[in-house]
């Protein structure tokens, strides 16, 4: 289905271009929030970034049908380049103001532990466990669209599910 | 329920919270607004070295031309008018018509 419409969009279709960003822009808001750590606002925006700069280049995406994994790619170097600029420490702070807001499935306690674990992981494992643990992501395909080897990519999922479960306990982990 | 399903379900729970909903028309529309602005942009910015080639050549062409316009002038412009405001509809209706035709991209 991508690849449709990804060739459609290439030539010029809106409507094509409109149901690309129907279709992923759940996930990809939903990987910048956990990647980012932060504020869901921040977040958001950098996602619009994400397809307006998907739709310039277009034309460089040589297999249509790998739309999925070049548009994760965008969006993980916008959000390397956020974290760089230092939008990170805004971003929590207005984060812990939204927490209140959000419906109480998980105990304030329980998400104050895991958004903290969360933050203690490197940008990397951040990024491999949103894709990987939150999104179901394969290895393969996260290490594909991270540009990370998959050694690397398996090593950061298990050291970062490790250190989300003992945070849950309480337990210090330093893996 | 185990320990540990316990605490992998509060951690599904945990991301579960930070999914924003499936169809966010807000989202769509602001992206389109902007896909839109640059799209205007980048066309005018094409037609920018057009316009100057154009001009150029009917400056070029004036000295040439004026004798013959001059005779048919009164007789023929109201149909160039017709002709070109006629093919610069079709061509918009066309440009329109690809870009936001579903058609264009339907499978099955």
């Amino acid at each position: 289905m991508d690849a449709s419409l990804v060739t459609a969009a290439r030539a010029g279709s809106n409507a094509a271009f409109s149901r690309l960003v129907a279709r992923h822009q759940a996930p990809v808001r939903a990987f910048l929030r956990r990647a980012l750590g932060g504020s869901f606002d921040l977040a958001d925006d950098l996602a619009q970034d994400v397809f307006v700069a998907a739709w310039g280049s277009l034309g460089r995406l040589k297999d249509p049908s790998g739309f999925r994994s070049w548009l994760y790619g965008i969006a993980w170097r916008r959000a390397q380049d956020a974290m760089r600029a230092g939008l990170r420490g805004q971003a929590r702070d207005r984060a812990w103001l939204e927490a209140a807001e959000r419906a109480a499935e998980v105990s304030p306690e329980d998400r104050m532990s895991l958004e903290a674990a969360m933050a203690t992981l490197s940008e990397d494992q951040r990024a491999c466990v949103a894709l990987c643990l939150a999104d179901g992501w394969s290895h393969a395909e996260a290490a594909e669209a991270l540009r990370i080897p998959l050694g690397t990519v398996k090593s950061h999922v298990a050291r970062g599910r490790a250190r989300l479960l003992a945070a849950l306990t309480g337990e210090p982990n330093d893996a | 329920m185990t320990p540990e399903q316990t605490k992998d379900r509060t951690l599904a729970a945990f991301f579960a919270e930070q999914a924003p909903p499936a169809r966010d028309l807000m989202f769509e529309a602001r992206v389109a607004g902007r896909v839109a602005r640059y799209r205007a942009v980048a066309t005018v910015l094409a037609l920018v070295p057009w316009t100057v080639a154009a001009v150029a050549l009917l400056w070029a062409l004036v000295p040439m031309m004026a004798p013959v316009i001059e005779g048919l002038g009164p007789t023929m412009v109201p149909a160039f008018a017709i002709l070109a405001l006629t093919a610069l509809a079709v061509i918009t209706g066309q440009a329109a018509g690809n870009r936001l035709s579903p058609r264009s991209w339907r499978v099955g």
